[in-house]
């Protein structure tokens, strides 16, 4: 019995261990969003984790913000991907029909790799709308940086899915 | 014991939703620290003659580790052990990288000197071919690598990467001549093993990659060899001076290089030069026959006939076609060698069955200026991980 409890505790503490709502917390992440889009005027009006839950792996933080005074609402994921041997954080900036607007790397970590950062290629994925996407035929071969780019193109259809079907099932 | 479990939980959900987190948490949560990696080529390699008969090789070429261990979200430790031909043990890398800004970063170490394209991505899955580039051996001695320090960083708007470094440089004299005409440099790799430095060198590229499926480099190193003859040598004996400044040559070291995918094609070049000052000095106190300039290029095609699909497989026949001459220009009363000014041909496939495990057979022309003809067949097996 005392076994079945600590097992039951293990798993209690892994679960809220993999919470994604302190990634990127609010504060971080508007002063991110701003710096990425060079727009201090924005302000956040609500979040929500996006990871799928019985998936323990990438994670992915939502929050919805607007332009002061405007209409329009967009999204910005919070999420990271694996490289070779280290994982790396980036923003996807989505519009609300699903598409994405602008990708940008947050956190580089790996000596090798960092060419994904490229603001030019990342370009290759603004008005992505979560169709099969293919590293080295859709999107361009990076020297040098293979596994992260196959790696960061392959997830983003996860994390434009992820969100799409959030918003369809309505947002919170 | 439930209940104080539930405390233990709810106290770390506590912890979780505040914003207060430690390096360690956040460490923690950007994967682990410690990474595990390496990569090997195992290579069989049949030399073909007319007229004369050899034996095959079968040779576990390099067998490497790969141990980096990040100290913190900004600070790392990366090292490779390399084991060449079973037997030999070498240091490939081993430096502590800092950063302060993507575009500045402090490195520090045994690190490979950037020059051309294989000396920094030497791991068999990334190129064709169960050997590297002839170009790449004896004209940039890879895997090349000093202990030095210097900076490196990226630019994200501009798609450029940078690195220069301060490094040791090769040892061209330690009583005897390391330097010669058939391989420049080769033998003067210290490798960071009790290596000794009278003067330093400079090594730096700049990497551009803002063109979509394209990636330019263009590599310098200059500086002088490093001769043990400097060592205690007297000040105020002239003699002495001047035959230490025999025992050393000036090195100035160009590349540019190019590698490109777009689909199922992928190209590759290469163009090296070498410039060599004192070259006359040094072989008339030595005894080499070191030339004055070396000069070789690459060029290199291959398709993926599988590519398109989804199973990550890749199949690429490919040809590359590589010129070099070590005897490019000679000083004084050195003869230019002809057997030093080379052709090869190769040509062989690869089958990628993972992105990190390759099968590679090919078959490689050599000639010369000398007229001297031969070839060889290779086939190998290629890992990373």
């Amino acid at each position: 019995m005392k076994q079945i409890i600590f097992f039951v505790c293990l798993l209690t503490v892994a679960g809220v261990s993999a919470s994604a709502t302190d990634f990127y917390p609010e504060d971080k992440a508007l002063s991110i969003i701003q710096k990425k889009l060079k727009n201090n005027s924005l302000e956040i009006s609500g979040s929500f984790p996006l990871s799928e839950s019985s998936e323990v792996g990438q994670r992915m933080m939502a929050y919805r913000f607007t332009e002061v005074g405007k209409q329009d609402v967009f999204y910005a994921v919070f999420t990271e991907s694996k490289g070779r041997y280290d994982l790396f954080d980036y923003l996807v900036i989505i519009n609300s029909a699903a598409v994405v607007q602008k990708v940008a790397v947050i956190k580089y970590r790996s000596e090798h790799g960092g060419e994904i950062a490229s603001k030019k290629w990342l370009s290759q994925f603004e008005n992505y709308s979560g169709k099969p996407l293919q590293y080295g035929e859709d999107i361009s071969a990076i020297s040098g940086a293979t596994l992260s780019a196959g790696s960061i193109t392959r997830d983003m259809q996860k994390v434009v899915l992820a969100l799409k079907k959030q918003l369809e099932n309505g947002e919170n | 014991m439930l209940g104080m479990c539930l405390t233990v939980s709810a106290a770390i959900a506590q912890n979780q939703t505040s914003e207060v987190k430690n390096a360690a948490e956040s460490l923690l949560q950007s994967g682990p620290r410690l990474s595990i990696g390496g990569y090997a080529q195992i290579d069989f390699n049949q030399p073909v003659s007319d007229g004369k008969r050899y034996n095959s090789t079968l040779d576990i070429h390099r067998l490497v580790l790969l141990f980096g261990y990040r100290f913190s979200e900004r600070t790392s430790f990366v090292s490779e052990i390399e084991l060449e031909h079973v037997s030999e043990v070498y240091v490939e890398q081993a430096f502590l990288n800092h950063e302060f800004l993507p575009w500045l970063n402090l490195r520090g170490g045994l690190m490979l000197v950037p020059m051309g394209i294989i000396n920094e991505y030497h791991e068999p899955p990334t190129f064709n071919g169960v050997e590297r580039p002839n170009l790449d051996n004896k004209l940039v001695p890879t895997t090349w690598r000093e202990i030095g320090l210097g900076f490196s960083g990226r630019f994200d708007a501009a798609s450029l990467k940078y690195q220069a470094y301060v490094m040791n440089g090769f040892n061209g004299y330690d009583g005897a001549a390391k330097f010669r005409g058939s391989d420049g440099f080769r033998k003067g790799r210290q490798k960071g093993a009790e290596s000794f430095m009278s003067s330093p060198t400079l090594a730096a590229r700049l990497d551009y990659y803002g063109i979509p499926g394209l990636k330019l480099g263009v590599s310098t190193y200059n500086g002088k060899s490093q001769s043990t003859l400097y060592d205690g040598l007297d000040e105020n004996d002239e003699n002495a001076k001047v035959i230490a400044d025999s025992s050393v040559v000036g090195i100035n070291m160009l590349g540019l290089d190019a590698r490109y995918r777009n689909g199922g094609l992928e190209a590759r070049g290469q163009f090296n030069f070498a410039g060599i000052s004192n070259s006359d000095a040094y072989n008339g106190y030595t005894g080499s026959d070191i030339g004055s300039r070396m000069l070789g290029w690459y060029l290199e095609a291959g398709y993926d006939l599988l590519h398109g699909n989804q199973n990550g497989q890749r199949l690429v026949p490919f040809v590359r076609y590589e010129r070099y001459n070590t005897h490019a220009k000679t000083e004084g009363s050195l003869v230019k060698n002809e057997s030093y000014d080379r052709t090869d041909i190769t040509i062989g496939a690869g089958w990628w069955l993972t992105s990190g495990t390759v099968l590679k057979a090919d078959y490689q022309f050599f000639s010369n200026s000398a007229d001297t003809k031969s070839g060889q067949f290779n086939l190998g097996i290629g890992i990373w991980f």
